[in-house]
């Protein structure tokens, strides 16, 4: 509880009284200055460390800068630093209400310190436990956060799992039925003795296995992309961008890299393969000798927008879904793994990519990628 | 020596008494005792030859977190000459209020110095990935250790040198 009286309501041999007894039984420690700030006298245990005949700010610290505002008191005002411990060497005062009166009847002012409340105990322990719940939040929170990224985990480790199952029944199922075919051929001209057919077939056979060997090489390392070097990491994103443009073979086709690109903390192994597949796309399906691929970087606060466009053949829009599965390819060119793995790593970091129109009267393919600032690691 | 006053802003439990108790007595307690109101250090800036012939005698006003934006408008602030606001790096929120708390400074003292002390750098929970409106700040930034002593001096030199540049 805080303890202050106005001395200036009492007359003033009353309030020297008064003051006195309060200054000797430390409930108020009791300063005279001049007009020149200079300490003139002092009362009380509280005041010790007050050096007479010096410029009060020497010894109470908290009054520098507030030398004005106390020379332009006026008869009943006060400047009041409340709530403050001076600190000197190893030996801190207690917590004190320092107030500054001009002193009607003399020149000068009356500085009082007044011991801060007696309830110290019951605020420092409000006060640590006000702290305990910020950090115990703060650890809800960063646990939180962790539990989050483990079902975003979960939920994308199901989602391979369905789309594995589902590239395995589907797209090696076609394969595996051509082998089964091809061994009932092998079986039946080798019952006519027709050695020319099962040499044919046994050839059609290997290429369907090693086909199929292909294909599972390809799951595995679609399955594994990225994440080799999951850890935050501080990306030049232009640089790396160039890095990548510099190591695909151009042949005729121009890259140009715009836009604002900033240096972020993400992943960069994910950040490259999804830049990389995109931009090797568009290299290798140009149906021209000479093309230019665009690749422009704005920067949305929260996130980048990424836009890579190409002039080439561009896709034609009932493709627009079906592209980013594995194993699809339009002309019959590449491993039909590159957009699927650019897909599946821009959703690794919170993002989203899409095929958008190339523009009326243009052709080429168009593809836009919001990659987050924040990536949940 | 010219006394000026330094602010230390920022949340609760961030270190601000750990940074102040670092400079002036070289010392660290782990046992945490909260500011209740103001703590007022005072250190000394030796002037450096060929850089400055004058010191910096700081007034260190430790302040309590609770305060927040408040303390904008109280009589602790007046004539303060720079101040640092501090933030814990093991706590994401204390560094996402950091922003504001300096913004609210320079709005409330125009043309002083102010920094911001990324604190508890020594903590294995440290984040190297700081808020994104923490990293596009203008607001110069240094990580410290009050616990290590890491750039809490060299934090007031540099305050000081900028308090010697702009006058105040």
């Amino acid at each position: 509880m805080d303890t202050e009286i106005n001395l200036l309501d009492v007359d003033v041999q009353a309030r020297l009284r008064a003051g006195d007894q309060l200054a000797k039984r430390g409930v108020y420690g009791i300063v005279w200055l001049d007009e020149d700030l200079i300490v003139r006298r002092r009362y009380g245990s509280l005041t010790t460390f007050v050096e007479e005949g010096a410029c009060v700010t020497h010894s109470v610290a908290p009054l520098i800068g507030l030398e004005t505002d106390i020379k332009q008191l006026t008869e009943g005002d006060a400047v009041r630093v409340p709530n403050v411990t001076i600190v000197r060497g190893r030996d801190p005062t207690p917590r004190l209400n320092i107030i500054v009166y001009r002193f009607p009847s003399e020149d000068g002012f009356l500085m009082t310190f007044g011991l801060v409340g007696t309830d110290n105990g019951l605020e420092i322990e409000l006060s640590r436990q006000a702290r305990a719940r910020l950090m115990a939040e703060a650890e809800v929170l960063a646990k939180s956060r962790e539990l989050a990224r483990a079902n975003a985990e979960l939920r994308m480790a199901n989602n391979d799992l369905e789309q594995f199952a589902a590239i395995v029944t589907h797209d090696l199922k076609g394969p595996m039925r051509a082998l089964d075919y091809l061994v009932e051929d092998i079986a039946q001209a080798a019952a006519e003795n027709n050695g020319a057919a099962v040499s044919r077939k046994l050839a059609d056979l290997r290429r369907q296995t090693s086909r199929m060997s292909w294909m599972l090489s390809s799951l595995l390392e679609y399955a594994s992309a990225g994440s080799a070097h999951a850890a935050l990491e501080h990306v030049d994103t232009r640089a790396l961008v160039q890095e990548i443009v510099g190591s695909l073979p151009h042949g005729g086709i121009e890259v140009e890299i715009i836009g604002d690109w900033p240096a972020i903390e993400t992943l960069a192994a994910p950040f490259d393969l999804a830049v990389r597949n995109l931009v090797e796309n568009g290299m290798k399906h140009h149906d021209r000798n000479q093309g230019l691929i665009t690749i422009v970087c704005e920067d949305k606060g929260d996130a980048l927008e990424i836009t890579i466009a190409d002039d080439g053949p561009g896709i034609a829009a009932e493709h627009h879904r079906s592209i980013f599965l594995p194993f699809r390819t339009l002309d019959g060119k590449g491993s039909g793994m590159g957009l699927a793995t650019a897909k599946k790593m821009v959703e690794a970091v919170g993002g989203s990519i899409a095929i958008c129109p190339a523009g009326p009267g243009r052709r080429g393919a168009k593809f836009e990628i919001r990659w987050p600032k924040q990536v949940v690691t | 020596m010219t006394p000026r006053k330094i602010m230390l802003l920022g949340e609760i439990g961030v270190g601000k008494s750990s940074i102040a108790r670092r400079l002036v007595f070289d010392s660290f307690d782990t046992d945490y005792k909260p500011t209740l109101g103001v703590d007022v250090y005072t250190y000394e800036i030796e002037p450096e030859p060929g850089v400055s012939e004058e010191g910096v005698r700081f007034i260190i006003w430790d302040t309590d977190g609770n305060f927040g934006d408040s303390i904008m408008s109280l009589v602790y602030i007046k004539q303060a000459a720079a101040a640092f606001v501090v933030g814990d790096l093991t706590r994401r929120a204390t560094l996402e209020a950091m922003v504001q708390t300096g913004n609210s400074f320079l709005e409330a003292m125009p043309g002083r110095f102010c920094g911001f002390l990324l604190n508890k750098s020594d903590m294995p929970d440290a984040t190297l990935a700081l808020p994104p409106e923490l990293e596009q700040c203008s607001i110069p930034a240094i990580r410290t250790s009050a616990k290590t002593g890491e750039n809490v001096r060299e934090a007031f030199v540099t305050a000081a040198e900028a308090i010697r540049r702009r006058g105040y």
